[in-house]
């Protein structure tokens, strides 16, 4: 005790005692009972509205939408949480709706990217042209399955395990290939047959390779086309259809029977040729 | 082939169809199944012992559910069919034609308590797309000859346990004649029937409109083909049809 009272001393010195017996006062200790209310109440309000939306919305809307109201849902109920906490706490409001205005212009110029992204985000929501689990070709360079698609980007899981994030700017700049989009695609098949080799044989063991192939689909019927003489041989066009869950399975065994057959019928495939030509003397 | 028989610990059954030999085994606490499918068509033969089957089959095994008894019941597949016709039909505007069509059947494998254990197909599957490349239906193809009341009774004199009569009645409802070369067959919506090794399904009628085509059952059995009993039960009702059809509907109206 003795060595408390210097420094009860120092505070009466300060007048800091006084202070302190000002600020704990009954009012105050009921303000921030009220704010601590206001918190833990409009955290558990915001996290039900969030599960609700979920939960609805993933039986009506595509995930990708889904996910996009949750957000949407959170992010409102944060700002009404932050809004009444500060109206409780007996905050001006108009005071900080004028200074976030212009705080909005200063963070506008530095989030210029972000609020680009944001709004790039919401015309590709409405484009529709991806959702979660489709197969993108992007620029003609990354190609993955959609694995998200959040506020400000996009993010693809490649086939080799990897983890792209493509901003919503970029997506919309970019030219797309959704390549999954429709249930059935076709693989497309250029060949190119020595001269000495047969047009009508080799199309008949391309079709009859084709109706053999237990993953090509007999209709849309194969498309067979003689795409002109090329420099090194005959050029061709085989193009057969499959769904696009078989892919692997349609071009692996696609490749492998025409090679088989081809083999065996001795049709020959052609390859780049040079004639040199030996001037005497 | 059709029937039931029970499986002896250790020892392979054979069950011969015209293009495919099923293979059964009990071994222990698991059963196994295996298809070889042949190149030449071959008389059909209930299970029979096998001594030696061939090595190159590919054993597919589960869990044996009680006794090891099974059933082999004659089903549709689970797609659609879509049906090429071997010669192409014209019918004029509001002309309604009868005829056959054959659809391959499966061999669906029951335990003894009923739990569908397995479903084989009875030829070589390909599949088929019936609409547009962005939107249609994927179905198993196959090819049928749209066959007249005569060639029906060709087929009735020997028939195959492979295949099911599917009698058809196509209308054209749209304003010039059309050419009919390929039909889907929604096959949720058919029953199998059989009687004295022969197998039917409902009639279908079929009627192209100029906003495409439709397809609905008619109950019941075709005067030509005899009495028959339900072998297989329709998977969709009428009244799951109508639900269907109404949240397609709501689909298209609501855009989701």
């Amino acid at each position: 005790m003795q060595g408390s009272a210097p420094v009860v001393r120092a505070l009466d010195n300060l007048n800091l005692r006084k202070s302190l017996d000002d600020l704990i006062t009954l009012e105050a200790l009921g303000t921030a009972l009220k704010l601590a209310g206001i918190l833990v109440l409009g955290l558990i309000v915001v996290r039900v509205a969030v599960a609700v939306t979920r939960r609805f919305s993933r039986k009506t809307l595509s995930p990708r939408t889904s996910e996009l109201l949750v957000k949407f849902v959170r992010y409102t109920g944060f700002f009404l949480v932050a809004v009444n906490l500060a109206n409780a706490a007996g905050l001006d409001l108009s005071a900080l709706l004028g200074a976030a205005g212009i705080a909005g212009i200063a963070i506008g110029f530095a989030a210029q990217t972000s609020i680009s992204n944001l709004i790039s985000g919401i015309f590709l929501l409405t484009e529709k042209a991806y959702a979660v689990g489709d197969v993108l070709d992007v620029g003609g360079g990354t190609v993955g399955v959609v694995d998200s698609i959040d506020m400000l980007s996009v993010k693809l899981k490649t086939f080799d395990n990897r983890l792209v994030r493509i901003p919503n700017e970029t997506l919309v700049k970019s030219n797309i290939t959704n390549v999954t989009r429709y249930p059935i695609r076709r693989l497309n098949i250029n060949i190119t047959i020595t001269y000495g080799d047969d047009i009508e044989k080799a199309r008949r063991i391309l079709l009859e390779t084709a109706d053999a192939n237990p993953w090509i689909l007999r209709s849309p019927n194969p498309i067979f086309i003689v795409e002109g003489f090329g420099e090194s041989g005959i050029n061709l066009f085989f193009g057969v259809w499959f769904t696009k869950d078989e892919f692997v399975d349609a071009k692996n065994s696609m490749y492998i029977e025409i090679k088989r057959r081809f083999d065996e019928e001795k049709v020959e495939f052609a390859f780049r040729t040079v004639t040199v030509y030996q001037k005497k003397g | 082939m059709w029937s039931t028989f029970a499986l002896s610990p250790g020892t392979t059954y054979a069950i011969r169809f015209p293009g495919v030999n099923l293979y059964f085994r009990a071994e222990g606490v698991l059963w196994g199944v295996a298809s070889e499918f042949v190149a030449k068509p071959q008389r059909p033969a209930p299970a029979a012992v096998v001594r030696n089957p061939p090595k190159t089959l590919e054993w597919k095994y589960s869990a044996l559910l009680g006794a090891a008894e099974l059933t082999l019941r004659p089903t549709l597949s689970p797609r659609a069919y879509e049906v090429q016709l071997t010669q192409a039909v014209s019918i004029l505007p509001g002309v309604e034609l009868d005829g056959y069509v054959f659809l391959p059947l499966r061999a669906e494998v029951l335990a003894a308590e009923g739990t569908i254990l397995a479903s084989l197909p009875l030829q070589r599957r390909k599949n088929s797309w019936f609409g547009s490349p962005q939107e249609g239906v994927l179905c198993e193809a196959v090819v049928s000859a749209f066959s007249a009341a005569e060639e029906l009774g060709r087929f009735l004199a020997d028939p195959s346990p492979a295949l099911a009569v599917c009698p058809i009645s196509v209308r054209n409802d749209m304003a010039e004649g059309m050419d009919l070369v390929r039909l889907c067959i929604p096959t949720d919506i058919l029953s199998v029937y059989g009687g004295e090794g022969i197998y039917a399904t409902d009639r279908v009628l079929c009627s192209f409109t100029s906003d495409g085509l439709q397809v609905r059952p008619k109950r019941g059995m075709d005067p030509l083909l005899g009495r028959m009993e339900v072998r297989h039960a329709a998977r969709k009702g009428p009244e799951e049809r109508f639900f269907s059809r109404g949240m397609d509907i709501l689909r298209y109206i609501t855009g989701i």
